[in-house]
């Protein structure tokens, strides 16, 4: 184990439950220091993916390799250095929030009591609070804490903001960026809140229906995907969804609105060649490309069609 | 093979229900003594002659249901995704809570052993031989036990199914060895005192292969 | 110094980060040679990734808006336009193309547009003199 091994490493990876294919084929990388967001629908195998990283699934095929170890057969060594926040917290209802925090030192060999503390203290989890008497957000907030306890290496976070009012989510926000201030730590985060994700991830990847559709770096998507509107005095150009860049055409009223991955430069020359009156180009949100990837229609005219 | 921060966790987690153990224990134990006169020889004879073990039929039907309601309870908690999420090996957590679970079950065979300890300044009794056929009791409660434990790893409809057959089962055995004064080969009790060494293997070999299979499906299981 | 970033507008958000500064500086608000917050405070300060930050301040310092001191900090650099005319008059050139965008889906004709330019310009030089001297 080096320090360029990749924080997660997966080769082929899926998962197949019973007969339905949860995963397919799943290449991920995701470099050790950065801050990467695994986007997608409900359902499309984020959370599978997950436990696979932890070994709490096993894989139906493929290779994980988390910080340079084997994810399967060293996973007891891979957990020592991963800190784990569920989606859903279910745990030792009857213990306080002061037990729990102490059990969990215990199992590990380092641990950072004194930063634990400090993020009680902001999320307002006193130590002698009962554990099943939390509120959903408080326990996704205790979750974090008892993940970051130990420092660890790799950071992997499902739904962080789950149940959490804005003034909190600005807070595990701020957590997460402290522990970036770590030597290559990593962080994985798998959410929908995208406007969070925009603020601080490097890197996200989109799974879809199991499949890895589009991993890069977060600025690079957003100059890559745009859309553009352009009318055409005439007829349109008849190639023009052809065009290499153009993933989509849609007409409008008065034109046509171009989904374009990358290109934008030449598309832009050729349109001007091919005589279109004006066009005129639109950045895209992250939730606007979730959308475009994500499949599925948004406009409800167009069910049942 | 045992987590130890773990097993001090759910020691003091059951801390209430040990202690209520305790005083059970204690129960019996009164209980055995007071009876304690020639006049009963059902209870004398146990303590004095280690003839049969007054609950190991009781005991083990107890300890299958008990083994089987192991895990079952552990993941309904969702204890097992948070410990495994944790540097606690899948042998680790296995054995720890089995142990937490069962060890206190098992050491309840020990309680005529114990009763003829207490008794021994005033009568001289076969304090080896009730040790060991305690022993071998607490062998096969264990080997029960742990077969329980890895057919409750199987969840949702077949375990009610196997619970209703293991309800059936051991009905059937105990009027079996209930019925059966002379021999039987169900009375384990009897196999006991006449062979103990063949009672003691089987036993081990029962509770090594409930341990292994438990070990080996809880290993391969999605979690 | 307060910034301010919002995700969810399609334009990345260290773009956002350093159209702001840029602002700042060009409008006084921040003078030469004032520091500005260090990478991990204005991380807090806006939750955003410290990478990012890092992103822009490397770019401004390109652009000369800014300049680092090892182990002191950041700050901002006196404004000599160290882009070629070319850089300039393109970045010009892009900033005008926007406007006529604007312009034509407004349904604006020339001369408004050339009438709202021709204010702005004359009403920036008209700031510049403080005696009151009118400039055309």
């Amino acid at each position: 184990m080096t320090v360029n091994d990749p924080a997660l490493l997966t080769q082929k990876l899926s998962k197949v439950f019973r007969r339905r294919t949860v995963l397919e084929g799943l290449d991920l990388e995701v470099p050790r220091g950065c801050v990467y967001a695994l986007l997608g629908p409900n359902g499309a195998g984020k959370t599978t993916t997950i436990k696979l990283i932890l070994n709490l699934l096993r894989p139906t095929s493929g290779t994980i390799r988390v910080l340079g170890l084997d994810g399967v057969a060293q996973s007891q060594s891979v957990r020592r250095r991963v800190g784990y926040q569920a989606e859903t917290q279910r745990f030792y209802k009857r213990a306080s929030v002061g037990e729990l925090m102490r059990f969990c030192r215990s199992l590990h060999s380092r641990w950072n009591q004194e930063r634990a503390d400090r993020y009680c203290g902001m999320f307002e989890l006193p130590a002698n609070a009962r554990v099943g008497e939390l509120s959903k957000g408080k326990l996704t907030l205790l979750a974090l804490v008892l993940a970051v306890g130990h420092e660890p290496d790799l950071l992997i976070l499902d739904e962080p903001a789950t149940g959490l009012d804005p003034l909190r989510r600005r807070q595990v926000l701020n957590l997460m960026v402290e522990e970036m201030a770590g030597e290559g730590r990593t962080i994985f985060i798998s959410s929908h809140q995208l406007q969070d994700v925009e603020r601080i991830a490097d890197r996200v990847g989109f799974l879809v229906g199991g499949r890895l559709v589009l991993s890069s770096s977060l600025d690079q998507l957003l100059a890559r995907e745009k859309k553009v509107r352009v009318i055409f005095p005439g007829p349109p150009p008849e190639d023009l969804p052809e065009w290499p860049g153009v993933r989509r055409v849609e007409r409008e009223e008065s034109g046509l609105l171009l989904n374009l991955s990358g290109h934008l430069d030449e598309v832009l020359g050729r349109l001007a060649g091919s005589g279109a009156a004006a066009f005129e180009v639109l950045d895209q949100t992250l939730e606007d490309i979730f959308v475009e990837y994500a499949g599925g229609s948004v406009d409800l005219r167009e069910e049942g069609r | 093979m045992i987590n130890m921060p773990l097993l001090r966790w759910e020691i003091y987690r059951f801390r209430w229900w040990y202690a209520g153990l305790l005083i059970f224990a204690v129960f019996v134990l009164t209980m055995l003594l007071v009876n304690l006169t020639p006049d009963a020889p059902v209870m004398f004879s146990f303590a004095t002659q280690a003839q049969s073990h007054p609950f190991l039929s009781f005991g083990m039907f107890i300890a299958v249901f008990w083994g089987m309601g192991l895990f079952s309870r552990q993941f309904r908690e969702g204890n097992v995704e948070f410990l495994l999420a944790r540097p606690v090996s899948r042998l680790e957590l296995f054995s720890t809570l089995a142990l937490v679970w069962g060890g206190p079950l098992v050491l309840l065979m020990f309680l005529p052993f114990l009763c003829a300890l207490i008794l021994s300044p005033w009568f001289t009794l076969p304090l080896h031989q009730l040790a060991a056929a305690n022993f071998i009791a607490a062998v096969w409660v264990a080997a029960v036990y742990l077969l329980g434990v890895f057919l409750g790893l199987f969840m949702g409809r077949i375990n009610t199914y196997l619970q209703a057959f293991l309800i059936a089962f051991m009905v059937a055995v105990f009027i079996n060895a209930s019925q059966a004064t002379g021999y039987g080969w169900m009375d384990l009790n009897f196999q006991i005192q006449h062979h103990p060494w063949a009672s003691t293997a089987a036993g081990l070999v029962l509770a090594s292969l409930s341990y292994y299979l438990g070990i080996s499906r809880f290993r391969g299981m999605d979690v | 110094m307060w910034f301010r970033v919002e995700p969810g507008r399609g334009v990345p958000i260290y773009v956002q980060l350093m159209e702001q500064i840029r602002r700042a500086v060009a409008s006084g608000v921040l003078p030469p040679d004032e520091q500005l917050p260090s990478v991990r405070d204005l991380a807090l300060q806006l939750s955003i990734n410290p990478n990012t930050i890092v992103r822009a301040y490397q770019e401004l310092e390109r652009e000369g808006v800014i300049y680092t001191l090892r182990g002191r900090g950041t700050f901002v650099a006196k404004p000599a336009s160290t882009l070629s005319d070319r850089d300039r008059l393109g970045r010009l050139d892009e900033a005008v193309e926007k406007l006529f965008l604007e312009a034509y889906h407004l349904r604006c004709t020339p001369g408004e547009v050339l009438a709202a330019v021709k204010k702005r310009v004359l009403g920036q030089d008209r700031e510049k003199t403080d005696d009151g001297e009118e400039i055309n």
